[in-house]
């Protein structure tokens, strides 16, 4: 091996501990985005209560409000040292958009989401599209295909901030095609998924309703 | 290949074996495999986006007919160089479409595959909720791909600088194929340690599946009927099958190191050497994103990822597999 592919070899093998070292450690899994108001939803308290509870059957005397502000400061603490840590990858991850984080299907939510999109005319309403449902598939293709959904799919925090200007455009749309209509809502229907052995609970809400009127 | 340590050394450090194992070598064909497999699905994704024709929904400010917000000081540099306007978006389609073609078919790889990452951190930037964990790891082996021998066989770089498709039977560096290999075990990994919920758990039910295949946005269908007793068995048995498959993968690695040490002594390897991990992980992982494709609507996610899995393999496994496929194949003829 010549000199200077021996030196072509180490600084390649420099380079890629570099990149390897900072990639592990961007991807070590994190407590998550804690914060007070997250925690105390319905969904996150149960989560706290069942932590707690297996705490508590290992001999760890500890209530959830407490597991809950052990969480945040761990998080936090977490957080900072990440941060730190990873200063020398961050403008490269930030660059290239592509920041070591894997957190698929980490915390399955019990309560679940439909989205709908109802169109009013002559004091009647019609429900176009309603996910999962077979009969309502208006525009479905398009509702379904992964990046539009991502533009609706709420998770715990709500619906991502693309989400009210999607519901507009997809008014548009309608009132385009279908002139007898008057107005457009667009909203998630909530409902708790119960687990088998759990009692059902077929209580269903509307959120994040939003409506437009034909311009 | 020579060795890198000092003579007279009576082993070698531990840098001079890691600076051997990024200097190996062997055919680039696994490579330009994960190439051409890759850049076919995110053609296709691009294709069905194109097809709904809402790239300026995507893309495009929200002024001009977009869906994401941006606050001024925060304008992607992407609408900087370009106007914020519709075609503006409609261009950074045709350049992502055109930069992901190009690298499928291996015409200015490198270029193309660096192309596509710009353009695609970008669309990322520009529209962050539609950006998916599954583009991420595209754009991180894409940068893999830039600096990597992709583009030397099976190729129209091939043919220009050869005359062949094909391209020259040569060996070339390996180091992309182990850090893409290296990639699958960290996101399969971290996805792993990442489940924080409890449904992940015993002490959860092992419920996670269950639930996922309730959600009326994500599930590909009605699944209410898993609610009876054995089907739900059966999701709190994938559930607990599929996190542990996740943590296992970095077992690949030590199978890999294993094998690559069979000489040495201790049980642990040998047991290793004995045991098909790799192949049981393998199989494990394709009906575990086939399922997922049957069952959640996760879009190129489990494509694109199986896209990945010729880099578990060495080229002359490949080599062998298809060679037995062929062979295979020519019985069927026969039979018929």
């Amino acid at each position: 091996m010549s000199d200077s592919s021996t030196r072509r070899a180490k600084v390649r093998a420099a380079v890629i501990a570099y990149f390897v070292l900072f990639n592990v450690l961007a991807a070590l899994p994190t407590p998550g985005t804690a914060s007070a108001e997250r925690l105390a939803q319905p969904f996150e308290q149960a989560e706290l209560q069942r932590w707690s509870a297996l705490l508590q059957a290992m001999g760890m005397d500890i209530e959830p409000n407490r597991l809950a502000e052990s969480y945040l400061t761990f998080s936090l603490a977490v957080d900072r040292a990440r941060a730190l840590l990873l200063a020398p990858i961050e403008g490269w991850m930030w660059l290239t958009q592509t920041a070591q984080s894997w957190r698929l299907f980490g915390t399955p939510d019990q309560y679940a989401n439909a989205l709908t999109i109802t169109a009013h005319a002559a004091g009647q309403s019609s429900v176009l599209y309603e996910s999962r449902n077979p009969a309502r598939r208006w525009n479905a293709a398009l509702l379904e295909y992964r990046r539009i959904r991502a533009a609706y799919n709420p998770t715990r925090g709500g619906p991502p901030h693309t989400y009210p200007a999607l519901s507009e455009r997809l008014s548009e749309q309608i009132f385009e095609s279908m002139p007898e209509v008057e107005r457009v809502s667009v909203a998630f229907l909530q409902s708790r998924v119960a687990l088998p052995g759990e009692t059902p609970d077929p209580a269903r809400s509307e959120a994040h309703a939003l409506e437009f009127s034909r311009p | 290949m020579p060795s890198l340590s000092k003579p007279g050394t009576p082993t070698k450090t531990l840098i001079a074996r890691w600076v051997e194992l990024w200097d190996e070598r062997e055919s680039p064909t696994v490579l330009a495999l994960v190439r051409i497999l890759l850049a076919s699905v995110v053609l296709v994704d691009l294709l069905m986006l194109g097809a709904h024709g809402v790239a300026t929904w995507l893309w495009a400010p929200i002024e001009a007919g977009g869906v994401s917000i941006s606050s001024q000081g925060d304008v992607p540099l992407f609408y900087r160089v370009f106007s914020a306007s519709r075609s503006s978006a409609n261009l950074l389609w045709v350049g992502l479409t055109i930069s992901a073609l190009a690298v499928g078919l291996g015409c200015f790889t490198r270029g193309a595959a660096l192309a596509f990452v710009c353009l695609s951190a970008q669309a990322a930037l520009i529209n962050g909720p539609a950006d998916r964990a599954i583009d991420k790891a595209i754009r991180i082996v894409m940068l893999i791909l830039v600096l990597s021998p992709a583009g030397q066989v099976w190729s129209v770089d091939a043919k220009r600088k050869t005359g062949s498709f094909r391209g020259p039977p040569g060996l070339a560096p390996a180091w992309a194929r182990y850090l893409i290999l290296g990639q699958l075990v960290l996101i399969y990994s971290a996805a792993g340690l990442s489940k924080g919920g409890t449904h992940w758990y015993p002490w959860g039910g092992y419920g996670a599946l269950y639930l996922s295949l309730q959600d009326p946005i994500l599930a590909a269908g009605d699944f209410r009927w898993l609610a009876q007793p054995i089907p739900f068995f059966t999701t709190q048995l994938a559930t607990a099958s599929t996190h542990l498959w996740e943590l296992a993968a970095p077992l690949v690695l030590v199978a890999a190191y294993y094998q690559r040490t069979r000489d040495r002594p201790g049980r642990l390897r040998r047991l290793f050497n004995r045991l098909p991990v790799r192949t049981a992980y393998v199989t494990l992982g394709i009906l575990f994103h086939l399922s997922l494709a049957a069952t959640l609507r996760l879009g190129i996610f489990p494509f694109a990822m199986l896209a990945l899995f010729p880099a578990f393999f060495r080229p002359d496994e490949l080599d062998r597999a298809y060679a037995r496929a062929r062979l295979l194949l020519a019985r069927f003829r026969w039979l018929r």
